[in-house]
């Protein structure tokens, strides 16, 4: 046997139990596009991508069928995508403030143009080190026109509105709500730009770290 | 033979095996697990749905927070909030409902909005404000298709109970202190991504609409369960004197009875014509 054809017979093999290897849990964390939220830490790679239906050989049937014009629809490889709907099995809450299906009324559309507001991941995208991948300035898409009838603040929202001191709302106000959190009368006690910023980029909370609702354990 | 092609026959031919041979069975197309069947416009079913929740909006109104708040049991935008002994405004069950709606496969909206609204983010704009003009003039429900290519529905909200025009006229900030009992209030809007589906999936829709109902009226049941002062829960509705609450069941059924009629005008008789 000569040498080119020992090594091919020794490549095969390893190739194979390599491959193989990839199918393994620490594998799967070695393979992630990048490092997950603090507060996913403890979740498991299968709470957010779902496996598709059918065995590994029906997937790539399916998808050798659709490659080749045999079948109408093609099928997901391994996993699903991962949707809002993984986010809500834990995260769904009463008290949600801007629930994302309200963003798909028609009325918004020209809002999603500037923020994916209907989904979670038009925010919180996972893999990137950011607790929100978003800027402090969406408030701008839906609240241009905010008029109070009793404005409890010293510097009334209508003339933040006018200075476009967009990123000044979130110094007052948990934008899912879900924080133990009582907005400031004054602007000068608002939560400054800089920690809102740091908390977007899994700085320290500023609302403090008591919730209304836990999200539920996977 | 050289080795190179007995390797590549070798790869071909386990190739070949895996994929046809020893094949399972394949996967079944998206419609094929959706189910057959007769072709439905989507408009038979957005007239079914919106049946259903005429008919829980009525059934809460009506029959939960009109005699239960003479009976003494309290409805808020707050209740949600923990410690807060409220049950939902009507407005909100409705919000609560198309909360659990969302929550479900069929990929079914429901949103109230107005032109004269309580809260100024259910205020009507662009194209809604324009069809909900159409739908004040002929009280009658008007079909679009949405920029995004949703089909897009909206419904006449009557106030149709006498907390409807009470609440609304004595709220400090309602912009609108003149309400009327069956004056149009404002509109629900549905929407869907397809022009159609067969009975199977209009079936199945509107089944996961009762149930979202359900599950909306069984979070006050939850809430209601850890008020203070605890409310009962059974098969008795409020009255004076009376604070109890029905239990899901029994709502359900009065539900049930009150959309039964309009539903199957919809989806069974019909006949699969086009939308209103």
């Amino acid at each position: 046997m000569t040498l080119r054809r020992s090594a091919v017979t020794m490549a095969i093999p390893v190739a194979f139990l390599g491959a193989m290897g990839l199918w393994t849990g620490p594998a799967a964390h070695w393979l992630a596009q990048g490092p997950i939220q603090q507060g996913h830490a403890e979740v498991s790679c299968q709470g957010c991508h779902t496996p598709s239906p059918g065995t590994t050989r029906q997937q790539v049937q399916a998808r050798f069928a659709f490659a080749i014009g045999r079948r109408d629809s093609d099928v997901d490889f391994g996993n699903g995508p991962v949707t809002s709907d993984h986010c809500l099995a834990c995260h769904a809450r009463p008290n949600e403030r801007h629930p994302i299906y309200r963003f798909r009324e028609p009325r918004f559309e020209p809002a999603l143009r500037a923020v994916r507001a209907d989904s979670c991941l038009g925010c919180h995208s996972e893999h990137d080190a950011a607790r929100v991948s978003a800027t402090p300035d969406i408030c701008s898409a839906c609240h241009g026109d905010l008029t109070l009838a009793r404005d409890p603040v010293n510097i009334p929202h209508d003339r933040l509105i006018a200075e476009e001191k967009w990123e000044s709302c979130l110094g007052c106000h948990d934008f899912h709500g879900n924080h133990v959190f009582e907005p400031p009368t004054r602007v000068q006690a608002m939560i400054p730009g800089a920690a809102i910023r740091a908390y977007f980029h899994q700085g320290a909370g500023p609302y403090g770290t008591f919730k209304h609702f836990e999200a539920k354990p996977e | 033979m050289s080795f190179r092609i007995i390797v590549a026959f070798g790869c071909f031919t386990c190739l070949a095996i895996y994929l046809v041979v020893t094949a399972p069975p394949p996967l079944p197309l998206e419609a094929s697990r959706a189910g057959a069947g007769r072709s439905l416009p989507v408009a038979r079913m957005f007239d079914a749905v919106n049946a259903i929740n005429d008919a829980a909006r009525a059934t809460y109104t009506a029959r939960i927070v009109g005699p239960g708040g003479k009976a003494g049991l309290k409805f808020g935008e707050d209740w949600a909030e923990p410690g807060v002994d409220k049950g939902p405004l009507p407005a909100l069950f409705l919000r609560l409902t198309a909360a659990r709606i969302e929550a479900r496969p069929p990929r079914l909206g429901l949103y109230l909005g107005s032109d004269a609204p309580i809260n100024a983010s259910n205020l009507f704009a662009g194209t809604q404000a324009t069809a909900f003009a159409r739908v004040r003039a002929t009280k009658a429900p008007v079909f679009s298709t949405s920029e995004r290519g949703d089909q897009v529905a909206m419904y006449p909200d009557f106030a149709s109970a006498a907390p409807c025009v009470s609440c609304h006229n004595d709220h400090p900030d309602s912009p609108r202190k003149d309400w009327q009992l069956d004056a149009v209030m404002g509109a629900t809007t549905w929407t869907y991504p397809e022009a159609a589906l067969n009975a199977d999936s209009a079936l199945k829709v509107t089944e996961a609409f009762y149930r979202a109902v359900e599950e909306a009226y069984q979070r006050y049941l939850d809430k209601a369960a850890g008020f203070a002062v605890p409310v009962t829960i059974g098969a008795a509705w409020p009255e004076a004197g009376a604070p109890v609450l029905p239990d899901s069941a029994t709502f359900m059924a009065e539900v049930r009875a009150r959309a039964g009629g309009a539903v199957m005008r919809a989806l069974i008789l019909s006949g699969g014509e086009g939308g209103a």
